[in-house]
């Protein structure tokens, strides 16, 4: 169903296409993730534009941009702060690490310890950072993006369940299709040495505080009493589904309200209806369930069994 | 039959040994059983197909396997042939098909239909024409005091046909990438109402699978048939007893040709010698010894011997009359012959016995009555659940019985009643007036709720349960090709969502051009039948 999307949102889409070609599902996906104030974790294998990506979304509302390339030996510190000790001055000076951002990107952050990567659990929920008993916010809007290769598993750290429901969206980036590739390595080649990231034709199309307003807009749109008991009885169907070992959590059918809420943000509605959480589901449930043994022998994916739930759990009509 | 020009090694084998034997046969000759096959049976498979597959699929699958027995006959026709090593082709098997519905086709698809060794008993039908009592002779002589074995090769094969025709299903869903694997196994699998494509090709497997094992099936009956011939009528020995005869002929006639010709030089010399004295005596011809005439009797064919019964008669009393019959020995042994008094303890015994046997007996017969009051309650208890499930039987029984296509549609969807009984006869009047009592969200509701009725009843639009709103516009996109359907379908869609989920209506006005646009998208939707179904004042739309 086509409808008209809001200024901001679609400027931003238009601005971000600019530098990634394709993948406009995903960056729709992202924006919806932006304004629903969740975090994304990005999987596909090298080379497709992730980085790029979140650079471009960084630069669409000239917020911060971090990087942190998580390694074996990355240390929590390196990615919160730590305190120094200051000879001059004779007293100690916080040095922030890179989560004091508006955009995050977390590098293959499956190569970090889970020591590591929990350090991340606490801005991405709460927002802040403690350091010596001192809790210090980090910007706003502030949304992380990682990344994980799921074809290199050998020296890498699975992300624990609980830091996986950390995140909103899990997105799935495939390959581009013929006709945008072919368009990515023109664009990408003409009258351009090597292969740095360019995002120097994306400008800024919105504030912070319009990203804030946006956000705002979302939570207050008003859900339905049936669409929520709609996606409450998706969530609590892949606890029951055969093929699936472990269901979803509360906190999915949180994210779907959400998500759904960012997604009526991003069509021009101030209510959602079951598209909208249809919409959403895959990216917001597919890492929230564990396949059962025998559908993962099978090289079942988990989008598959929720695409079955989908068909099958009624959607309300009111 | 003449055991002598059999291509196999004649001998009393076990019946798996048999077995293994016809599928060899089946291996080496598949070329013209498989033809054979493909040239009479195929063509019955695609009629019914034809006639059958769309409207009555199971009818369609129950007949294919319902005439299981004059397919039959055509395997057993071509194995019949081969083992005597007579040359053959398709043409053959073809002509020799008017053949096959001469003996014993109404019994075999009646009687006999579900009979487990209808292999075994099929070549005393096919080959030696018997039916009726002959027949129930025949079999009953064939099958006396023998382990045949050929019920367990009718499970056996029944059981491979599954597994084969559930194999060729099973590689193809694997073959297959798993998102449609999955949608293929919900078809053939849980689906009731399968498409036509899906039939067929089910139809097609189960083919490929019956080809296979009734060809094996009917091979591994006329092996144990043949076999049992070879132990009953000793076609082993007597074609040792013709091997001998040929042997011993060999060698007679070669002593023959060699007294023949030491008695064509003597004759010379003693011509030579006795010529001056002009003496010449006649020679006797070689006399056949009395042994020989014995055995061409046991080597006659079973044929032979029947029409010659006096001579039979004769040559019986001439062998009976050998001293080698005519041996008698004696032979003592010692026998009790008996003590009254311990005649009648054993009597005492015997008393005891037979009591011992009656308390037995009563008890069998106790046991018996338990067993049978048993089985009545078993019997009792099958029919009250029977009639306690009867409507989940009747479920179950429904994939069995054409279902017309208004029985196929749903009555409801998602929660919303669709039949056409539940819609006012003249929806947009209904709904006009509902606006005109303000009472909008219930307008829409109508006004959807038909639309969605018309799209499944007439335009048979399949939507899944779990289909929003979104899903149901798009498939309407795919489905329908007129755009003022579509857009007025979404114009609707969108005023319904804003009722709904928003709590907010359109204006009157604007609800109004709905219903006035909706006889557009109604009169569109509107099957022919339909507009008569009004003339003679049916429930319409609108």
């Amino acid at each position: 169903m086509t409808q008209e999307t809001t200024p901001i949102s679609q400027t931003m889409q238009s601005e971000i296409a600019k530098a990634v070609i394709g993948q406009t599902d995903i960056i729709e996906q992202i924006i919806i993730a932006l304004i629903a104030r969740g975090h994304v974790l990005l999987e596909g294998v090298p080379g497709l534009g992730k980085t790029l990506m979140v650079q471009a979304l960084a630069k669409t509302f000239a917020g911060d941009f971090s990087r942190i390339q998580f390694t074996p030996d990355l240390m929590p510190s390196d990615v919160t702060g730590h305190i120094l000790y200051d000879m001059k001055s004779e007293s100690f000076k916080i040095r922030k690490g890179p989560v004091f951002t508006n955009l995050l990107l977390a590098d293959e952050i499956n190569r970090a310890p889970a020591k590591t990567q929990a350090a991340l659990l606490e801005v991405m929920q709460e927002q802040q950072v403690t350091l010596e008993g001192r809790s210090m916010p980090v910007g706003n809007p502030f949304m992380v993006l990682a990344t994980r290769n799921p074809i290199e598993q050998e020296g890498t750290y699975p992300l624990p369940e609980a830091q996986l429901d950390r995140f909103l969206f899990k997105i799935l980036i495939d390959y581009p299709q013929d006709g945008d590739e072919l368009a990515l390595v023109q664009h990408t080649t003409d009258h351009k040495a090597g292969d740095r990231l360019d995002v120097s034709n994306v400008s800024a199309c919105a504030r912070q505080d319009s990203i804030l307003a946006l956000q705002q807009q979302a939570a207050a749109i008003q859900v339905d009493e049936k669409v929520m008991q709609y996606a409450v009885n998706i969530v609590r169907s892949t606890r029951k589904w055969p093929g699936i070992a472990i269901g979803s959590g509360p906190r999915g059918g949180i994210g779907l309200i959400r998500a759904a809420r960012a997604r009526a943000v991003m069509y021009d509605r101030d209510y959602i209806t079951p598209d909208d959480i249809k919409a959403v589901t895959l990216p917001v449930m597919r890492h929230r369930i564990a396949l059962s043994p025998e559908m993962e022998l099978e090289g079942m994916h988990s989008d598959t069994i929720l695409q079955n739930i989908l068909d099958k759990v009624p959607a309300p009509r009111n | 039959m003449n055991p002598e020009a059999l291509t196999l090694e004649v001998r009393p084998r076990s019946p798996w040994e048999a077995m293994d034997l016809s599928v060899r046969l089946c291996m080496q000759h598949w070329r013209i059983l498989l033809s054979g096959w493909l040239i009479t049976v195929l063509p019955i498979f695609v009629i019914i197909s034809l006639l059958l597959l769309e409207t009555h699929p199971y009818w369609a699958f129950i007949l294919v396997w319902y005439l299981k027995p004059i397919y039959d006959r055509v395997p057993l026709f071509i194995l019949s042939r081969v083992i005597f090593s007579e040359p053959l082709n398709w043409r053959d098997v073809l002509k020799a098909v008017p053949g096959f519905f001469k003996t014993g086709l109404l019994s075999s698809l009646t009687l006999y239909r579900l009979d487990m060794g209808r292999a075994f008993a099929l070549p005393t039908v096919q080959l030696e024409g018997l039916c009726g009592k002959q027949r129930t002779r025949r079999m009953s002589a064939l099958r006396r005091g023998a382990k045949n074995r050929e019920g367990l090769l009718f499970i056996l094969c029944i059981n491979l046909e599954s597994l084969l025709y559930w194999g060729i299903i099973g590689m193809i869903l694997l073959l297959l990438p798993t998102d449609l694997a999955i949608k293929g196994a919900e078809l053939v699998l849980v689906n009731d109402e399968q498409p036509l494509w899906v039939n067929a090709l089910s139809m097609l497997m189960y083919f490929l699978a019956m080809m296979v094992m009734e060809i094996l099936y009917v091979a591994g009956g006329f092996m144990l048939y043949l076999n049992r011939r070879t132990i009953l009528e000793g076609w082993d020995i007597e074609l040792t007893f013709r091997r001998l005869q040929r042997k011993h002929q060999q060698k007679h006639s070669r002593q023959k040709n060699r007294l023949s010709a030491a008695r064509a030089v003597a004759a010379v010399i003693l011509l030579c010698l006795l010529l001056p004295l002009g003496i010449s005596e006649p020679l006797n011809a070689a006399e056949v010894p009395y042994d020989d005439l014995r055995y061409e009797f046991i080597l006659l064919p079973l044929a032979e011997k029947k029409t010659e019964p006096e001579k039979s008669t004769e040559v019986i009393q001439a062998v009976m009359q050998e001293p080698v019959f005519n041996r008698y020995k004696t032979i003592s042994q010692l026998k009790y012959t008996g003590d009254t008094a311990k005649q009648k303890k054993s009597d005492d015994y015997s008393d005891f016995i037979r009591s011992i046997a009656k308390f037995f007996e009563m008890i069998g017969q106790v046991l018996a009555r338990l067993f049978e009051v048993g089985l009545w309650i078993l019997l009792l208890i099958l029919a009250l659940l029977i009639i306690k499930y009867w409507s989940r039987l009747k479920i179950a029984f429904n994939g069995f019985k054409k279902t017309s296509t208004a029985d196929k549609l749903p009555e409801t969807l998602f929660g919303l009643d669709i039949r056409e009984q539940s819609l006012p006869e003249d929806v947009r009047a209904e709904a006009l007036k509902l606006i005109q009592s303000r009472q909008y969200r219930a307008a829409l509701a109508l006004l959807y709720r038909a639309s969605l009725a018309c799209l499944v009843r007439h335009h048979a639009l399949e939507l899944q349960p779990g289909a929003t709103e979104g899903d149901c516009v798009q498939a309407m996109q795919q489905h329908l090709s007129s755009k003022q359907q579509i857009r007025y379908f979404m114009e609707l869609t969108r005023a319904w969502q804003l009722t709904a989920y928003a709590h907010r209506t359109l204006p009157e006005p604007q609800l109004k051009k709905l219903v006035t646009d909706g006889a557009v998208f109604y009169e569109h939707l509107k099957p022919e039948s339909d507009n008569s179904s009004d003339e003679s004042g049916g429930h319409g739309y609108g």
